[in-house]
This record gives structure tokens, C-alpha cells and sequence, in this order.
């Protein structure tokens, strides 16, 4: 899932400057299971910037609204009447939420309340591992179903390299080394032989490199060009 | 809450009903003596007290909060 | 919640957590006398004058 973290209180209200009137706007998906930017930590948030502006001698209203998906235009639409009555908006969704946000009102601000940090795999309640790197380019296949795009420091297509000690990466002590992971997946399925192919470079092209990416599917798009 | 004098605090506590609510209960049947300060909500289960409910109890004025289960 | 509560202002002292059972009675009267002393040297909530000025 898309994971976010909040930004620290004095960060948010810097953003926010001498706004008198906010509209917090929260998002129902990957950022409420991540407990970022849900209903509740919406009115959290509404509640600790209400406290700290007051306190701070220039009090600001603060609403709360929550949608389904911030990145889906049907989701957004309903909030447009309320928005001309605020001052700014602050969004708790991921960086496309709020992007969709400013596209579809641009006579509104919405600023970012969150940092979106990674994909990742929650793999206990509370701590979450980057998982993925949307590289466009899947070679999970290849690599017994742990990736070291996502999960080996140096991105390494044929590893594990030197810093690999004790099955831990050089970089942290806390990173698992992915290529030792992939290794003993090899063993375990008895295809070691697999790793001894060499992996040539990967086409980054389709990933960052090749500028921002966009799908277009012919198939379900609602008016064709003929 | 009534107003009454500054210098007096004025505390909520959010009690479990098996718990703390129980203790305060045992607290009053055998008299003991307790600062007059707190507001006791009995709630089914300290888990059940939200982060937001705390805030909003500070944003309405209370000076301390318990949670006690 | 206690970081929140420095980072709003108020301090995070003003909340605590107790652990009781229900035979507890003398610790809960103890729990309210420490809080309450704790919280008259904070002083009242300082969103309550605020409120009162406006």
C-alpha cells in the first residue's frame, strides 16, 4: 500500500502561515490503513492545530472532512461548494490526492499534511517495509519473489555484493541483505542454478528515467479518437 | 463543567468499568478521602478512549486527563 | 499523546495512564491526589484563559 507519515505539528503550521480558515481533508484508503491521514487522524490533527493556533495568539477554525479516495475525481467533486469558504485547504492523502485536489479546485491551495514515503508491506501493526519501487519493470520472477530494487541498497540485479555480512546489508545492520534472502529462496526451491545466469541491465527507461510515466488503455477509456 | 475557583483543577478521567470505575466505586464505600478535582467517565474498556476524545476534552478547558483501567 | 501534547503547548504532564484493578481503592484515591497535585503546579490549561480573553 501507499504509506505516509505526518508532518511534524510545526512543519504543518509554517505550511499553513496566517490562515484563518482551514479545511482539513482526510483520505479513506491507503493513508487511513496506514493511520496517517484517516477520519481520525483528520480530527486529531483538526483538534491539535485548533489548540496550538489559540495558544499561539492567532486562533484558526479548522473543519474536517474525510473522503473515499482523494485521487478519484467522483470523490472529490461533492466537497467543491465548501471549498470557496476557506482560506486553505490541507490534505492528508498521499502526494496524489493532494495533486488531484489543486488539478480539480485550482482556485483552492490544498497543501500537503503528510510526507508520502514508500510501498510498503505492513508486516506488524505499526511498522511498515518498503516493499516496491514501481520500477515498471517487474523482475520478481527472476528473483524468487524478493526484490532487490525495493530491498537491496545498491539496487542490485546480480548479487549479493561485498558489504553482504552475516546476512545483514553494510548499510544498516537492521536491513536484511535482499540478495542473501533471494539466495536461500534458491536453495529452498533447489534452483540455485537460476542465479548463476547473469542479469543484464534493467530497462530503467520505463521506470523514473524515462520522465513521468502514463498509462493509457484504449479499452476503457470512455471516448475514442478514431 | 460549572466554573468554579481558578486555583481548582479541574481532571477527567476516563475509568474502565471493570477496573478503575470499580476501584473508585470501592474508593467511595469505604470512604476514602480524594481531591475533589476529578470528573469521572465510566467507559467499557480504557481501550475504548480515543486520541481525538482526549483532545477535544483539553480543547473544551479540563487541566489534567486521566485513563485509567 | 503526551508528545502531542508538547508540541501543541499544553504539556504533555497533564496526561496519564493508570493501571488498577477493581480492589485498587486506596491506589486510585492516591492516582487522582498525585495527578492533582501535578497538574495545580502546571497551572489551569492555558486554552481556558484564552477562551475567557475573547
Amino acid at each position: 500500500m501507499i504509506v505516509g507519515e505526518q508532518k511534524p505539528l510545526e512543519e504543518i503550521m509554517g505550511l499553513l502561515g496566517d490562515a484563518r480558515k482551514v479545511l482539513i481533508v482526510g483520505c479513506g484508503t491507503c493513508v487511513t490503513v496506514c493511520f496517517a491521514g484517516g477520519e481520525k487522524e483528520v480530527g486529531i490533527l483538526a483538534s491539535a492545530l485548533r489548540m496550538k493556533s489559540k495558544l499561539e495568539g492567532h486562533s484558526m477554525e479548522v473543519d474536517e472532512v474525510t473522503v473515499q479516495r482523494q485521487c478519484e475525481w467522483e470523490y472529490i467533486d461533492p466537497l467543491q461548494p465548501q471549498l470557496k469558504e476557506y482560506d486553505v485547504v490541507l490534505s492528508l492523502a498521499c502526494g496524489i490526492g493532494v495533486q488531484a485536489m489543486n488539478e480539480r479546485f485550482p482556485d483552492a491551495l490544498t497543501l500537503p499534511g503528510l510526507n508520502t514515503t514508500s510501498l510498503s508491506l505492513p508486516v506488524e501493526q505499526g511498522v511498515w517495509e518498503e516493499r516496491c519501487q514501481a520500477c515498471g519493470d517487474c523482475i520478481l520472477g527472476l528473483t524468487f519473489g524478493i526484490c532487490p530494487i525495493a530491498r537491496c541498497s545498491k539496487q542490485l540485479l546480480n548479487g549479493p555484493c561485498g558489504g553482504s555480512q552475516n546476512g545483514v546489508c553494510e548499510v544498516d545492520p537492521d536491513i536484511p541483505c535482499a540478495w542473501q534472502l533471494i539466495w536461500e529462496r534458491a536453495v529452498a526451491f533447489g534452483q540455485v542454478e537460476r542465479l548463476l545466469e547473469i542479469q543484464p541491465p534493467k530497462n530503467w527507461s520505463v521506470s523514473r528515467d524515462g520522465g513521468p510515466r502514463k498509462i493509457v488503455r484504449e479499452d476503457l477509456r470512455l471516448t475514442h479518437v478514431e | 463543567m460549572a466554573e468554579k475557583s481558578v486555583s481548582e483543577p479541574r481532571i477527567l478521567a476516563f475509568c474502565c468499568r471493570y477496573c478503575a470505575y470499580a476501584a473508585a466505586d470501592l474508593a467511595g464505600a469505604m470512604r476514602l478521602r480524594y481531591a475533589p478535582s476529578i470528573r469521572i467517565v465510566e467507559v467499557p474498556c480504557s481501550g475504548r478512549v480515543e486520541v481525538g476524545e482526549m483532545l477535544h476534552a483539553f480543547e473544551r478547558g479540563v487541566d489534567g486527563l486521566m485513563v485509567a483501567g | 499523546m503526551a508528545d502531542l501534547l508538547d508540541q501543541i503547548g499544553l504539556g504533555g504532564e497533564r496526561v496519564r495512564m493508570v493501571n488498577l484493578s477493581s480492589a485498587m481503592a486506596v491506589q486510585f484515591a492516591e492516582a487522582v491526589e498525585a495527578m492533582t497535585e501535578t497538574v495545580r503546579e502546571l497551572g489551569p490549561n492555558p486554552l481556558r484563559d484564552a477562551q475567557h480573553t475573547e
